[in-house]
């Protein structure tokens, strides 16, 4: 139906999916655009689909919190992660059909040479069926827990040290706690100056903190400078719309460049999706010129007045009624 | 023409085929993807256990912001639902959140089943019967299940 159309379940493996489900908005099931976050619930979805959701009803749409637009805040770790995600999902669904294809190729070998690894993949399941199933007493499961980690090999020695969030280097973990204690005092680590401690001679320079934290957003700063390029036009103001008569309302959006046409209702809908359209341009921090953003609204309303006149005929649904039939 | 509505319905309809809930099914109109016909089979313990109800849910140009209008196609004696099939429920009203799907819909209608609501009656008869007289009500209810069967 559609090329461009991507669903989370493109993916077969599961983590990828899931991946690809957690990065959707929950109301239009698009990838995030422009991702808010609601500071009273920490729900996010895409700017516009929350605040025209906030204009319907003012509470979230995940948990019904009460939330008002300004609960609102850019969410931009999300953003980021949807833009890497987006611009790398064909390559992964690409080696995923590979992986399978090869998976594929290895079972038919398994399966026509009488190897011993079909004895050896059996085996496991073997041993899952032996354990007792259901009847496990609290303790023999406690018991079979630290049994199952004793047997267990031991983990792959890796790199253990992490960032620390106060002086950003890197922090073996077991020597984390005593570390925090000194660097929130802003005293020198001295186990740090040892050459032993970091892998690199530490220069003068790698001394001072290296602020990871502070660059990060500074994308999404430099991100946000890029707004002034556009004309983003002349910002709505709320209006209570019963004070206002449709003259009001007229001159209102005549001001704003929005057509002035329809009643009072229509008028009301315009201003409110404009507000909405126009907040979400704002947000993004790659907004698009007020022109653009008018051409959008007028799109939008076309396609609703489409609706209208074909809106809900008797007939259609009459229609469908032996059509269901073909459905058990 | 693909437009935001239509995209998120065909996402609907793919989270339903990889994950059916128990007991609904639902499709879209080979020819109109804003209109669906869906099966809710009745819940087992409750006096529409074994019936197979079909419903149409008709969309528009505003959902998820707005719900879809929703009506029972089969026969039905319930407390919520209406001679002429539509439902009193509130999410399909005053509860809609934009980001229920249709299975989140049609879930929502199988726990009705179970669990008719006779405080906001859309059939009195059922409504009172449910109350003040469960057998004559279960039997009524049975006489539907077996219509539905047809």
């Amino acid at each position: 139906m559609d090329e461009d159309f991507d669903d989370p379940t493109d993916f077969a493996n599961p983590a990828f999916e899931g991946v690809d489900e957690h990065l959707r908005c929950p109301i239009c099931s698009e990838f995030f655009q422009t991702a808010m976050i609601l500071k009273t619930c920490s729900h996010t979805f895409c700017s516009l689909c929350i605040r025209r959701s906030l204009t319907v009803e003012q509470c979230c749409p995940s948990c019904r919190t009460h939330s008002v637009e300004t609960s609102l805040h850019n969410n931009y770790v999300v953003d980021n992660l949807v833009s890497v995600w987006k611009n790398n999902r064909k390559s992964i669904l690409d080696l995923e059909g590979q992986l399978k294809q090869a998976n594929e190729r290895d079972k038919n070998a398994v399966t026509m040479s009488d190897s011993p690894m079909d004895t050896s993949l059996s085996q496991p399941t073997d041993g899952d069926e032996r354990s007792p199933p259901a009847r496990q007493t609290r303790s023999s499961s406690r018991r079979s827990a630290s049994q199952t980690s004793a047997e267990a090999p031991p983990p792959v020695p890796e790199d253990t040290r992490v960032d620390c969030h106060i002086c950003h280097r890197k922090i073996d973990l077991n020597h984390l706690n005593q570390h925090w204690d000194l660097c929130e005092q802003g005293k020198p680590d001295p186990s740090l100056d040892k050459p032993s401690s970091t892998s690199s001679s530490p220069s003068p320079s790698a001394k001072k903190p290296v602020m990871f934290g502070v660059h990060q957003p500074s994308t999404s700063k430099s991100l946000t400078r890029m707004k002034k390029a556009v004309d983003l036009g002349k910002k709505p103001q709320k209006i209570v719309y019963n004070l206002e008569t449709p003259v009001g309302l007229r001159k209102v959006l005549r001001e704003l460049g929005l057509p002035d046409k329809g009643d009072k209702s229509t008028l009301i809908k315009r201003h409110k999706e404009w507000i909405s359209l126009y907040n979400a341009n704002v947000d993004s921090t790659d907004p698009v010129d007020v022109k653009v953003l008018r051409k959008r609204l007028l799109e939008q309303e076309g396609r609703l007045a489409i609706v209208t006149e074909e809106k809900i005929n008797q007939d259609g649904i009459e229609q469908h009624r032996f059509g269901i039939r073909q459905l058990d | 023409m693909s437009t935001p509505s239509r995209r998120r319905l065909m996402r609907d309809f793919k989270r339903l085929q990889k994950d059916p809930p128990a007991g609904i099914s639902g499709a879209p109109c080979p020819d109109n993807i804003m209109l669906w016909n869906a099966v809710i089979f009745g819940p087992a313990e409750t006096p529409f256990e074994d019936g197979t109800f079909k419903l149409v849910l008709q969309f528009d140009e505003t959902y998820p912001n707005k719900p879809p209008s929703v009506k029972f196609v089969s026969k039905m004696f319930h407390p919520n639902v209406y001679a002429n099939g539509e439902l009193c429920l509130d999410i399909l009203q005053n509860r809609w959140s934009p980001t229920y799907d249709v299975a989140a819909i049609l879930t929502s209608i199988q726990s009705l089943l179970h669990d008719p609501n006779p405080n906001s009656p859309a059939n009195a008869e059922a409504a009172n019967l449910y109350r003040e007289n469960r057998k004559e009500y279960v039997r009524r209810v049975r006489e539907i299940v077996e219509t539905s069967w047809e």
